[in-house]
């Protein structure tokens, strides 16, 4: 059986684990556009922060594969032909599948104003990072008040440098976060010298003689050695809409991440699965789904017929002063009820969001030990079987919530 | 292959298992050193309290897929292949957090223990105990044989013998002859009842 | 056999222990076993159960409570926990003095046959410090006053107890300063239970200097009078020869063992076996004679009087029963496994306890008091020849003969060796042929391989021209060791092999039972006052290199006290206290100007002391 992997990042990767521990002795033909050793681009905030090195990013040694593994490096998929099964990259090879993954993954939407000219860049790839590490020198701009944004700004507020945000809604995190929990991270990232402008947006990025000038919309001029925007991501569809698979969100697939093609699968980011908590089809665009996607496709590949659970959005935000853990969506409608707490001499925030007695969304701030139970109550959809006003109240332990399970 | 099996209702919540975690993994090994290093060694097993103060000896599951591992970003979390326990690296570690949030019970942590850094902190099932042929230290601390260290099948089958008798003999007949222990629970939680009123 | 050797370096035990398990036998080791690893928090000092808001814990990892629910943290819970340790030894010392006091008073009263008063002078001479005029007063006039007057020392009557004044005029000053000078003994051990009950003493150190305190109300008062009366009721010892280990048991006698502390059991029974009506009654049950031997301090007691040999110490007791040649135990208190019942399950040995104060399961109770001492003594010795054919012959098995020891080495047959004073003793230490003494006392315990630690220690302590002065358990093991015969002389160094060869004694010298490391004290006094100088000046040290008991740590706290440096081989509940430990290793030098130690290997402890003991000659000016 030959297998091929199209993309080698989060779920290109852990498919390719996956196929090599239950059938070491399959043929696998892997494609990434990138020359360089696979690495994981959510460090690369880190790798900004220098807390990371670049070889100390490397999450795959080529050279440990068996020999049934092939790697064409450097290359991009330009056709995809599903009823030969074939696909031919940028140098014009031929590569035959009898199983295909696409794990494209997605971009960063880059709005007009970034180019390199002026010195404005999305931060997806590690070329990225060495552009804006090459001009970073006393003051960045970011621009977006998403998870990407915020993982920047504090990496280089660490490294002594000055850092501006500007975010378009109210506050940061709006898109994940409901206000009051938003605001908790706002005060933290404020007090380790992050200066926020909120409800504001880009008007213009102009070039000076020594830095970059961003033009906000309310009249502001902010002037840095470098900006980064950080405005979201967008799938990476083309060879597949072009090769005629269903596309809504991203590659739409079914329970076993199969997609309208039979023998095609897809993963990660490039795909739309069930978002168990929204309870619709959705892109989570996060490390550890592409992950677990990579894992689930890879056994369905097999012939290991193996449904997936679903996703939910999730993120872990850890600094030197505060640890923010949520999950799932957080706003009130639609049925939901929210229930919160605040302890503010422990400086801890528990917010519970729960539908029909089954949670949907939770932010913990500052108490991370339980709060990967419920993150994955969520995941799984389970309704609890614990009052969710003692759970925010720090009432109940592991073994409450867990008891009938 | 050996696990750590735990037997949450027999935990009388002594926390011998977490004092001889900690002397176990820090530098001199010895109880009485253990507590003047520097870097003070932190316990991987935690002792979790129920509302009705029932105790629950948690720690890592050692899970297969780990969604640690799946969700670590730099690979700081693997897998050991000869006994199946799911390590951390912690010199790989970013201290990113993410492993914490995907752990469905909860056991990590984040402590410095190695080179002065804050890294993810979590059971290793005593695995440089178990490759002087030792068990881990909290199965060899415990008296009261809440944490196991068998094949698990063979505890479940133990189990299975333990509740066929009970089926052939009648329940009623066990819940008659109470030992001390499930009366002091049951005093517990009688007394916490009292205090929510 | 080896991991025997494990676990002991006696043969006889090592020998014993294989039947043991071929008898299906349950020993303390085996126990010691099964509670490994012992808890933690209880090893460290940490955890506190004295009050029902607890039971409490400290985390030494700072990562779980750092206070008791009454808000104690770990110094205090440390201190209290010691606290009550001292007083738990210092309440065993004096109780075990209370009862000879009441049978001196008994003897003053004419109510306790069998019991004489056989050294008069040390009864004038002790009467004489209490303030009693002896003059024109017979021997029961003077008992009933002396006894009347020590009463007085167990209660609040007096300021201070009478004894004490036999300390260093310089001591006793620090000891005032410091308020630690013990005004009663029941009151001190009283107190104790006092200050660490919840909510009363809430310093540790406060507490700790009325620990001391207690505990020379043990050294100065219970122990010393339990030493100075069994020596006036029963006889000061003198020095002769005995024997030790588990050959001392005969296979064609009866076996008696006697096991305990008190000498007012272990005499009376003396006197029964010598009866002539009892040795005939044993040689028509088959038997050659009645043969009595002693375990622990009991036997120490009638070793240092009356010769009478050992069968072991602390670790021993169980074992005895496993040559299946003992008759009967005859038991009062302190240091009595409530193993022996079970053991002696699986054999034909009765036991017998003879104090309301100790009760054991599978023992018979034979009340003993002054009044009927002598009656029941001669019951249960009666039933114990009866028990000679109840033998199993198969069972029988004595692992090896019994090892030659001397004994008696009393604080008058001390100076009496030296000639009649202190003085030769004083020359030798001025001029270096010896260079300081060391008490080494104290129990077994199985975290230390049996009688290891006592012996390699005496071995090196008297290679170094340091003389020794053993008491309980260690008695045993030097003499197992052969360490207490003069000919032993031959291991130690040139200086004191030559005192030895010339006054004829070994050079590790058993002073008595664990009451009567009182002696030690009244020597290092003597020394002092005879130098002019405080004790914590004199080239002396003290070891208690397995210890176990809480009495141990008693005896270690008033040593300490009166200012003699004491090595410990097993870790006391203190570490969890890091300013409790500190206190205890070095800052109690400042105050009583020394401190403890603690050295597992027996190597090292004798560096540790024979270093100090050469700081302590340089200070004086002594050559090293």
């Amino acid at each position: 059986m030959n297998a091929v992997i199209i993309g080698l990042s989060a779920a290109g990767l852990s498919c390719l684990g996956t196929l090599m521990r239950f059938s070491p002795q399959v043929n696998v033909t892997a494609i990434s556009e990138e020359k360089s050793l696979p690495y994981c681009r959510c460090a690369l905030t880190h790798y900004l922060g220098r807390i990371v090195r670049e070889d100390q990013m490397v999450i795959a040694d080529i050279s440990s594969y068996p020999a049934n593994v092939k790697f064409i490096l450097g290359e991009k998929v330009e056709t995809l032909n599903l009823s030969k099964k074939t696909l031919m990259v940028s140098s014009g090879k031929e590569v035959i599948y009898d199983r295909l993954l696409i794990a494209t993954g997605s971009n960063a939407l880059k709005p007009e104003y970034c180019d390199e000219e002026k010195r404005t860049f999305t931060l997806r790839y590690m070329g990225d990072a060495k552009n804006i590490e090459q001009y970073a020198r006393d003051k960045v701009t970011v621009l977006g008040g998403g998870f990407i944004g915020i993982k920047a700004a504090y990496g280089l507020i660490e490294r002594n440098l000055k850092v501006e945000m500007v975010v378009s809604s109210s506050y940061p995190l709006s898109m994940v976060l409901d206000e009051r929990t938003a605001r908790f991270v706002e005060n933290d990232l404020c007090e380790s010298g992050i200066l926020f402008h909120t409800a504001d947006d880009v008007a213009e990025v102009n070039m000076r003689k020594d830095g970059v000038a961003v033009s906000l919309k309310s009249g502001l001029e902010l002037f840095s050695d470098v900006v980064i925007v950080g405005k979201g991501v967008k799938p990476r569809v083309d060879v597949a809409r072009r090769s005629g698979l269903k596309i809504d969100l991203g590659i739409m697939v079914n329970e076993f991440l199969e997609t309208s093609a039979e023998d095609v699968y897809a993963a990660g980011d490039c795909c739309e699965t069930m978002d168990v908590a929204r309870k619709m089809p959705w892109i989570n665009a996060l490390w550890p789904v592409a992950v677990e996607q990579g894992y689930f496709a890879a056994l369905n590949m097999l012939g290991l017929v193996t449904s997936y659970p679903g996703s939910i959005g999730m993120n872990s935000l850890k600094t030197r002063s505060f640890h923010l853990i949520s999950g799932g969506v957080l706003k009130e409608e639609d049925g939901v009820t929210t229930f919160e707490k605040h302890f503010p001499h422990r400086k801890q925030f528990r917010k519970l969001a729960v539908k029909d007695n089954v949670p949907v969304g939770m932010a913990f701030y500052n108490c991370p030990d339980d709060a990967g139970l419920y993150i994955n109550l969520i995941k799984k959809g389970t309704p609890l079987n614990v009052d969710p006003e003692r759970i925010v109240n720090d009432e109940v332990g592991i073994a409450d919530v867990l008891r009938p399970l | 292959m050996k696990v750590v099996v735990v037997k949450p209702e027999r935990c009388v919540g002594c926390l011998q298992c977490r004092f001889a975690c900690a002397v176990a993994h820090s530098m001199s090994e010895s109880p009485h050193a253990a507590s003047y290093e520097t870097v003070l060694s932190k316990p991987r097993i935690h002792i979790g309290l129920s509302k009705n103060k029932d105790l629950f000896p948690n720690k890592c599951r050692h899970c297969d897929p780990a969604p640690c591992e799946m969700s670590c970003l730099t690979k700081a979390i693997f897998r050991e292949s000869t006994t199946g326990t799911v390590l951390i690296n912690p010199d790989r570690c970013i201290n990113c957090g993410m492993c914490a949030m995907a752990c469905p019970f909860g056991v990590v942590r984040y402590h410095v223990y190695v080179n002065n850094k804050t890294a993810a902190h979590k059971c290793d099932q005593c695995i440089s105990r178990q490759q002087k042929g030792k068990v881990p230290a909290c199965v060899d601390v415990c008296k009261v044989g809440a944490l196991l260290f068998e094949d698990y099948n063979k505890v479940m089958d133990r189990d299975t013998d333990e509740i066929s008798s009970l089926v052939y003999l009648g329940i009623r007949a066990k819940e008659q002859e109470k030992g001390a222990y499930q009366s002091l629970t049951e005093y517990k939680r009688s007394l916490e009842e009292l205090r929510r009123k | 056999m080896s991991e025997y050797q494990k676990l002991s370096i006696c043969k006889d035990a090592q020998l014993t222990l294989k039947k043991a398990y071929e008898d299906g036998v349950q020993t303390v080791w085996d126990r010691f076993k099964k509670q490994e690893p012992q808890c933690g928090y209880c090893e460290l000092g940490v955890s506190c159960r004295i009050c029902v808001m607890g039971p409490c814990r400290i985390d030494p990892f700072g990562e779980g409570p750092q206070y008791g629910v009454c808000g104690a943290d770990a110094d205090i819970i440390v201190a209290r926990n010691l606290a009550r340790m001292i007083a738990a030894g210092a309440a065993s010392h004096s109780d075990h003095g209370r009862d000879l006091v009441e049978v001196l008073h008994k003897i003053g009263e004419g109510t306790a046959p069998g019991y004489t008063i056989r050294d008069i002078e040390k009864l004038k001479r002790v009467a004489s410090e209490y303030g009693i005029d002896t003059e024109g007063l017979g021997n029961e006039a003077i008992s009933k006053r002396l006894a009347e007057a020590m009463m007085e020392d167990y209660g609040m009557k007096k300021e201070k107890i009478t004894l004490i004044s036999r300390a260093p005029k310089q001591r006793i000053e620090l000891w005032e300063k410091l308020k630690v000078v013990p005004r009663g003994i029941d009151r001190e051990t009283s107190e104790t239970m006092h200050r660490t009950h919840m909510g009363v003493d809430n310093d540790y150190v406060s507490i700790l200097l009325h620990a001391v305190r207690n505990s020379l109300a043990d050294g100065y008062g219970g122990s010393m009078i339990g030493t100075e009366l069994s020596d006036i009721i029963f006889g000061t010892p003198k020095p002769g020869f005995s024997e030790v280990n588990l050959g001392v048991l005969k296979e064609d006698q009866v076996n008696i063992l006697v096991h305990g502390h008190s000498p007012v059991v272990s005499e009376m029974v003396g006197l029964a076996v010598e009866d002539k009506g009892m040795i005939e009654l044993a040689k028509a049950k088959g038997a050659k004679g009645i043969n009595l031997a002693g375990l622990c301090c009991s036997g120490n007691e009638i070793m240092m009087r009356k010769k009478i040999p050992m069968a072991g110490n602390h670790l021993m007791t169980e074992l005895t029963m496993i040559t299946g040649v003992v008759e009967s135990i005859i038991v009062d208190y302190q240091c009595i496994m409530p193993s022996l019942g079970q053991v002696a399950q699986c054999y034909h040995t009765k036991l017998y306890s003879t104090s309301d104060k100790a009760k054991f399961p599978f023992m018979e109770h034979v009340e003993f008091n002054p009044m009927n001492a002598k009656e029941q003594a001669f019951r249960i010795v009666k039933e114990s020849v009866e028990n000679f054919p109840q033998r199993n012959k198969d069972k029988v098995y004595v692992p090896t003969s019994p090892v030659k020891t001397m004994t008696g080495f009393s604080v008058e047959a001390i100076v009496g060796a030296l000639g009649g004073s202190l003085t030769p003793l004083i020359d030798a230490i001025k001029v270096g042929k010896i260079k300081g003494a060391v008490g080494v006392v104290g129990c077994n315990n199985p975290k230390i391989k049996q009688d290891y630690g006592h012996v390699e220690l005496i071995k090196r302590l008297i290679a170094n021209d340091i003389l020794v002065l053993t008491t309980g358990c260690v008695n045993v093991a030097a003499g197992k060791a052969g360490l207490q015969m003069p000919e032993a002389k031959e291991l130690a160094g040139p200086g004191l092999r030559e005192i030895c060869g010339l006054l004829n004694i070994p050079p590790s010298l058993h002073v008595g039972s664990c009451v009567d490391n009182s002696r030690i004290i009244v020597i290092a006094c003597a020394l002092a006052n005879a130098i002019g100088v405080d004790i914590d000046k004199l080239p002396l040290a003290g070891a208690a290199p397995e210890w176990y008991s809480e009495k141990a740590a008693t005896i270690a706290f008033y040593a300490m006290a009166s200012g003699i440096f004491t090595v410990l081989g097993v870790m006391p509940p203190i570490i969890g206290s890091k300013k409790v430990t500190e206190l205890a290793t070095s800052g109690l030098k400042d105050v009583f100007g020394a401190c403890f130690a603690v050295e597992p290997d027996p190597i090292k402890a004798a560096q540790l002391i024979t270093d100090h003991i050469a700081e302590k000659r340089k200070n004086l000016g002594l050559n090293a």
